[in-house]
């Protein structure tokens, strides 16, 4: 069970870095997200993003300072926290219903055969998909593997979700269907996200928040060098992608020094 | 407009000649250059046994598929127990190369124990070790099977720790996310992941294991393919030892037919020539 922690933070950051193969690659991070936050991280190739992502997930502990998942000290991957991969988003074994159905059976929560059949048939028409349940990951494109990715992290049913850079090997129509169900599904679900990419309009398109990591002055490793909200209320439309708001935050990320 | 010039194709390109029917051609012109040299050995010493005719082939093929004294048919039980003993080896040796190998990419406490020394005991020729097994177990079932369990199962436990290893790490930690118990990943994720491949590095080894199990039961059995060649070799009797070698080929090229198809049917996501999984096709 899931503790509600006294200041509402689903993550907590205490002042990390890591040191990987004779170089810092992240120095001083301290981030707080807040419950049901959207927050995307952008930055330059090499500028650590996917390293952060992988220490809030808890592939690997940091070098130094804490992590906290909602106030407890996290140690290593677990359930509350779900992920979306760029490469390998699929079981390549099993078929799209059956990865869906992984994603239900682990947590013990359900059910039977039955409705878990029901359940993942249910989820994949939402995505268009239905008709595809039978087939393998590597007869689907990269955006269908995507949307059935989502899928079955969504149906695992984690308070936290990770992506990292989902879409970025994707087409620009992909793209467009994707960042639509994303936005969909946090609006309905109001799951806590953290959403890697280097895709800046992406980022501020989709983000409630956006953290820009970059190195700063002489110092080796990525910090955070802007941390800043967006005010545009979910769900967002197409045209805000035109918008002078979104303009105006972008031209403020371009203007920074890295 | 730049003309594109049509290469010239050669005679052989001409030809065009599916790749199976080179093989019948070669098979066909070994076999009738080993008719021609039977008949020609014939035609100076009608009682040669060293090239029999196909006539007297024949007769060896009635003779092993006739009962003998006990009322067996030698070729029948002499299959019956070649194949027991190989199928018995090959289970045991997949047995234990799937859960030391598991064991060594999932633990790197077993890896270290375990695999510098399977590197250099896969040096060993198994069949120098043969002498020390038939003084150690005996000469009873035990020792032939062994053979082909000490033979195999170094090559196949670094065969499952490298598959484990050349999986991507980006499985394990999704699959503790979705809440999977190590024992589920292993079942769920790992082990029908690895499982096509390991099949397929077991279908490129059985011809070791035919190897195996013919050395040793040639030195000591009671009955088997294997004991039947070296019995007869006494007696020059080439036209029961043809057939026999015959038999044993087919029943190799039956096995390497059939994994393979239980290969590409059951795991029709795997791709054996890059050994992982297919490209994503769109």
């Amino acid at each position: 069970m899931l503790k509600k922690t006294q200041n509402n933070f689903a993550l907590e950051i205490n002042n990390i870095s890591h040191y990987f193969q004779n170089k810092w690659i992240l120095r001083n991070i301290s981030l707080n997200i807040k419950t049901g936050e959207f927050v995307t991280i952008v930055g330059p190739s090499g500028s650590g993003k996917s390293t952060l992502l992988n220490l809030i997930l808890g592939a690997f502990p940091p070098s130094k300072g804490t992590i906290s998942e909602f106030g407890e000290n996290k140690t290593g991957a677990s359930p509350h926290c779900g992920i979306v991969y760029q490469k390998y988003p699929l079981y390549p074994h099993l078929t799209v219903k059956e990865n869906i159905i992984f994603g239900l059976t682990q947590k013990e929560q359900l059910i039977d055969k039955k409705n878990q059949d029901k359940k993942a048939l249910e989820y994949l028409s939402k995505v268009n998909l239905k008709e595809a349940q039978n087939k393998y990951p590597f007869e689907l494109s990269g955006g269908m593997q995507q949307r059935v990715a989502i899928i079955q992290t969504i149906i695992a049913n984690p308070s936290i979700i990770l992506f990292d850079e989902p879409f970025s090997a994707l087409d620009f129509s992909a793209q467009a269907n994707l960042q639509k169900l994303l936005m969909d599904l946090y609006t309905t679900k109001k799951k806590t996200i953290v959403f890697v990419t280097h895709n800046v309009e992406e980022a501020i398109f989709l983000g409630s928040r956006i953290i820009v990591l970059g190195e700063k002055g002489n110092q080796q490793g990525a910090t955070i060098i802007l941390d800043k909200k967006i005010k545009e209320p979910y769900p967002r439309k197409e045209k805000f992608k035109t918008s002078a708001h979104l303009n105006e935050i972008l031209e403020k990320i371009y203007n920074l020094k890295f | 407009m730049i003309k594109i010039k049509k290469q010239k194709e050669n005679f052989w390109q001409k030809l065009n000649i599916p790749s199976i029917l080179w093989s019948m051609i070669l098979f066909a012109l070994i076999i009738g250059l080993y008719w021609a040299i039977s008949y020609w050995r014939h035609i100076d010493n009608p009682q040669d046994k060293i090239m029999p005719s196909f006539t007297q082939i024949s007769q060896g093929i009635k003779f092993s598929l006739s009962t003998d004294e006990t009322g067996q048919i030698p070729l029948l039980i002499d299959t019956y127990y070649s194949l027991s003993r190989l199928f018995i080896g090959l289970f045991f040796s997949l047995l234990i190369s799937l859960t030391l190998g598991i064991c060594m990419g999932f633990f790197k406490v077993f890896n270290k124990i375990f695999n510098k020394f399977i590197t250099y005991f896969g040096k060993i020729p198994p069949l120098a070790l043969l002498p020390i097994l038939f003084i150690i177990t005996g000469l009873g079932e035990s020792t032939k099977i062994l053979l082909i369990i000490i033979g195999l199962t170094p090559v196949l436990t670094l065969n499952v720790y490298m598959k484990i290893k050349n999986l991507p790490p980006e499985h394990f930690v999704k699959a503790i996310t979705l809440g999977s118990k190590p024992l589920n990943t292993i079942k769920h994720i790992i082990l029908p992941q690895i499982l096509p491949s390991v099949l397929n590095s077991l279908r490129i080894n059985l011809l070791s294991a035919w190897m195996f199990l013919i050395a040793a039961e040639s030195i000591s059995a009671q009955a088997g393919l294997g004991y039947r060649i070296f019995l007869v070799r006494r007696y020059l009797a080439m036209d029961i030892i043809i057939p026999y070698v015959l038999w044993i080929a087919l029943i190799s090229f039956f096995l390497d037919i059939s994994l393979k198809i239980l290969i590409k049917n059951k795991y029709p996501w795997f791709n054996p020539h890059n050994h992982y999984v297919k490209e994503n096709s769109k």
